[in-house]
């Protein structure tokens, strides 16, 4: 009973919202609302504007700035509710179920992890040092990092990777990537201009570019740290929880 | 009807996957596959925005000097949708430890367990 009512209403919101989809205006048209308003001038501009080759780092760095604040504040805000869910409580080097499984890591997984992982990180930081002019950028970077450290953890286990990768290294980089980002974001404030502009007005005019590129390198940086780190520290948190449940059996 | 559907494919998809992700929301009682279903949902929208920005013979937004401007695909959801995957990263992560939660309380992540064994 209640899976046909189910399945009649997903039909019905289907079938309204196919109605929709058949309403708007055809795909990749470039009279378009969406392509028409602001992107023009994107497009046009943003170069100039924002100093960047990469028209989609220039609306992430530039235009769209607050979104991009916000978003590493969420990120953030994320990781500490999880702390609030599983708690912080101060651990030894923790033992997951995953070591204490049956199964041995194999030789197979481990070569593979130590061949990839290097690869891995080298590309994360082409991407992040190059996204300034070429597609990639400090998220995507970041999401590499991240997925570097979930591959070392899966294959060597969890003790040795906290090891490698030990918590106070990590608050360090956490605080240090989100404080460079308000930094250099309120930089342009200081000197007279609007948030995240990179502007400083004091500056000669000859060396004002120089100083933006630095700036967005700088934050495109912070960014990748911010998320690999972020990434790593969600793991690491989601794994501990298996280590402290492990506890409370043995008593 | 059907003409216009056609032309506008990926809106179409977008929306039979947003249904699909929908429908393993409410009717799947573990709650991981509850999280599956939100998954797609958010894979669902990811994608309807992409392709809203989608310009027909349109080159990725960088501008390379020294050539003629060619049309360019919107860059502006592209910019939106990388902070969003960031955001539903962060959110299925906290989802996922509150499922942790639930099982180290109840020994189960199935809600129908839970409730006959209230009962």
């Amino acid at each position: 009973m209640k899976k046909v009512l189910a399945v009649l209403f997903i039909s019905a919101l289907a079938v309204l919202l196919l109605y929709v989809a058949a309403l708007l205006p055809p795909m990749g048209d470039a009279d378009n609302p969406t392509n028409r308003q602001v992107v023009p001038r994107y497009l046009e501009q943003g170069e100039q504007e924002a100093g960047t080759r990469n028209i989609v780092a220039a609306v992430v760095f530039n235009y769209r700035g607050y979104d991009t604040m916000g978003e590493v504040a969420i990120f953030s805000a994320a990781l500490a509710g999880i702390f609030a869910v599983v708690g912080t409580g101060r651990r030894r080097i923790g033992r997951a179920l995953i070591d204490e499984s049956q199964v041995k890591f194999s030789f197979v997984s481990g070569t593979a992890a130590v061949l990839l992982i290097p690869l891995m990180i080298v590309f994360s930081l082409y991407i992040i040092i190059y996204g300034l002019d070429l597609p990639g950028g400090g998220f995507q970077g970041g999401a590499t990092i991240g997925a570097a450290a979930i591959l070392f953890t899966a294959a060597f286990g969890f003790p040795r990777a906290q090891e490698r990768i030990p918590h106070h290294a990590r608050i360090i980089l956490e605080s240090a990537a989100i404080g460079g980002f308000f930094l250099v974001g309120t930089a342009g404030v200081i000197g007279g201009a609007s948030f995240l502009t990179y502007i400083l007005p004091s500056l000669p005019s000859e060396v004002q570019a120089t100083v933006r590129t630095v700036m967005l390198f700088v934050l495109q940086f912070g960014i990748g740290i911010k998320v690999g780190v972020i990434c790593t520290s969600i793991l690491f948190a989601l794994l501990r929880e298996e280590e402290t449940e492990d506890v409370e059996h043995a008593c | 009807m059907w003409n216009m559907l056609a032309d506008n494919m990926n809106y179409a998809v977008a929306m039979v996957l947003f249904c699909i992700g929908f429908y393993t929301v409410i009717m799947r009682s573990n709650l991981i596959k509850k999280i599956i279903g939100l998954m797609v949902m958010q894979v669902a929208v990811f994608f309807f925005l992409v392709s809203v920005g989608y310009l027909a013979e349109g080159t990725a937004p960088i501008v390379i000097p020294g050539e003629l401007p060619s049309p360019m695909v919107n860059p502006l959801p592209q910019a939106m949708i990388l902070t969003g995957i960031v955001i539903a990263v962060s959110t299925t992560a906290l989802f996922l430890s509150l499922v942790l939660k639930f099982y180290s309380h109840y020994g189960t992540v199935d809600m129908d367990k839970v409730k006959e064994d209230q009962r």
